[in-house]
């Protein structure tokens, strides 16, 4: 094929934008928009800047002045549970003169101390010390207007705290729409909820966070090479297209997109995610609708990633290749974003409350095992994300265009029994043209 | 004798059978193998690389035609209403 068809016209932000614009339909996107100065500026102040990002858990936080720092772009936020038992966030910085007022990443804290001169905060955000008060700053002086402030907007959903930097922004539940049904597959899988299976990992991959996520929210198609060496040590099942077999959902206006995997045919995987029977029978009177519950019995492998950059990935694993039966994970990640080309994907493993023990363990080492920065996962898919994003961000492969074409034309699924749009297999890029399709609307807004 | 790139590796023996000999090439990461008489090897001479880029079409080795694809809707019960 001659060069002059391949590539689109220059790369500058207002062009890259429009060939996005105009290839969108037909599957063709820029891979400028992967690697691009302009594009990432521009998506801190379109997207970033107004969208709901997760920040924590809340068994992160459990007892009174326990925190957590959490980052939206280069803010640095305090998620704290205040004494009365409340949960806030305020931005890591003295009012006096923009100290960090925080300098550990997890604690637990009645008051936050600058170390600058001293000022003191309860972790409720009040001020209440600053050191020679009167004589510094004499009798007017009010610390209730100096108080740390707090995050725009802070919500929660069952458990997962999101924060917005506009003040203007849409609810939470606004926002992830019919998207929370997926949620609940999982959120509401039992009585007593989520618990993080300790702290976050964190690691630096030079990518960007849409190539990131495109695997968590549509791109099973690469589990058939990038994980080839996990399916011949039979650590993944047999059949190389395992993940072809589900439903691939779209949540249309939001740009949220869920994946929900059952069994290869023939294959004889345990149903409900092969979580513990009891684990399954109590989920009956912890969903809220039947549906749910009939869902999650034929799932096998779930995932969902929220618009912009929150994913969650529930698989069926084998922790190795002795242990003989297969037991699930469920990770949480965010990708968060340090510039172009280049993100900290933040990882959390997490798993219900009320768990047997010792399936609490087997479901550490299968997350450890898989994802997180010494997940064999993790490690064939960061590879080669940073490659991509290498070329993405080159002079000559910013302007050759990507193939998103896989699954156009394919109807979709009219028994799907859950809401969003369906479609009857799963290897397709509709949960990416319609990801695009929101990306687009705000970049462009 | 064990070739391999950054691909995949293979195995290529002489066997010997009752009455002759063959030369075997295995695939152990996929469990692949076949045992070539003389007259085949000699067909494999006057190959183009054309039949090769056809043998490679699949990554896994052949591919059953015609998959039975089943949406997953297939297996969730219609319940509905409240659990
Ligand atoms: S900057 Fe914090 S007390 Fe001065
Ligand atoms: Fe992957």
């Amino acid at each position: 094929m001659p060069w002059s068809k391949i590539v689109g016209g220059s790369s500058r932000l207002g062009e890259l934008l429009e060939e996005l614009a105009t290839g969108l339909e037909q599957g063709l996107l820029p891979a400028g928009i992967f690697n691009d100065p302009e594009i990432f500026e521009r998506e801190k102040e379109k997207i970033f800047s107004r969208s709901w990002i997760f920040l924590a858990h809340t068994s992160e936080i459990p007892s009174p002045g326990d925190y957590v720092l959490r980052y939206i772009l280069d803010n640095a936020f305090i998620v704290v549970r205040g004494e009365d038992g409340q949960v806030r966030a305020f931005l890591d910085m003295c009012r006096h003169r923009g100290m960090r007022v925080c300098r550990a990443e997890a604690g637990n804290a009645s008051h936050f101390r600058c170390p600058f001169h001293g000022w003191t905060y309860r972790n409720d955000g009040a001020l209440v010390g600053v050191p020679a008060e009167r004589e510094a700053f004499g009798e007017g002086f009010s610390k209730a207007d100096w108080s740390l402030l707090p995050i725009p907007k802070l919500e929660e959903f069952d458990g997962l705290l999101f924060g917005n930097l506009s003040p203007e922004a849409p609810s939470l539940k606004e926002w992830l729409g019919d998207a929370s049904w997926y949620l609940e597959l999982v959120t509401k899988r039992s009585h007593a909820g989520l618990e993080v299976l300790g702290p976050p990992q964190r690691f630096v991959v030079n990518t960007d966070w849409k190539l990131a996520l495109e695997t968590f929210i549509s791109d099973s198609y690469h589990t058939l090479m990038t994980h080839r060496s996990l399916i011949e040590l039979g650590i993944a099942p047999r059949d190389a297209k395992y993940a072809m077999y589900g439903e691939q959902i779209h949540i249309p206006g939001k740009g949220h997109g869920t994946m929900v995997v059952g069994g290869p045919p023939g294959a004889k995987l345990p149903p409900f995610w092969g979580y513990p029977e009891e684990m399954m029978e109590r989920a009956k009177t912890s969903y809220p609708t039947r549906t749910h519950w009939e869902v999650a019995k034929e799932t096998r492998i779930f995932l969902i990633t929220l618009f912009p950059n929150f994913s969650l990935h529930n698989p069926i694993r084998k922790p190795d290749h002795l242990y003989p039966k297969p037991v699930p994970m469920l990770t949480f990640r965010v990708w968060h974003p340090l510039g172009p080309g280049r993100i900290e994907v933040v990882s959390w493993g997490l798993v219900e409350k009320d768990a047997p023990e010792w399936f609490k363990e087997k479901a550490l080492h299968s997350y450890m095992r898989f994802f997180g920065s010494s997940g064999t996962f993790e490690q064939d898919d960061t590879e080669i994300w940073s490659h991509v994003a290498r070329n993405a961000g080159s002079t000559l492969g910013r302007r050759v265009l990507f193939n998103y074409q896989m699954g156009r034309g394919v109807a979709p699924d009219p028994n799907w029994p859950g809401p969003g749009v369906a479609y009857p297999i799963n290897f397709t890029d509709e949960n990416l043209r319609n990801f695009y399709r929101r990306y687009l609307e705000l970049m462009l807004d | 004798m064990t070739l391999s790139n950054e691909f995949t590796t293979v195995i290529v023996e002489k066997i010997r059978t009752r009455n002759g000999e063959r030369l075997r090439i295995t695939s152990p990461r996929l469990g692949y193998s076949i045992d070539l008489d003389p007259l085949e090897l000699e067909a494999l001479t006057w190959q183009t690389v054309d039949t090769f880029s056809r043998l490679l079409h699949t990554p896994y080795g052949p591919e059953e035609e015609g998959v039975d694809v089943h949406p997953l809707s297939d297996l969730v019960l219609f319940g509905g209403g409240d659990a």
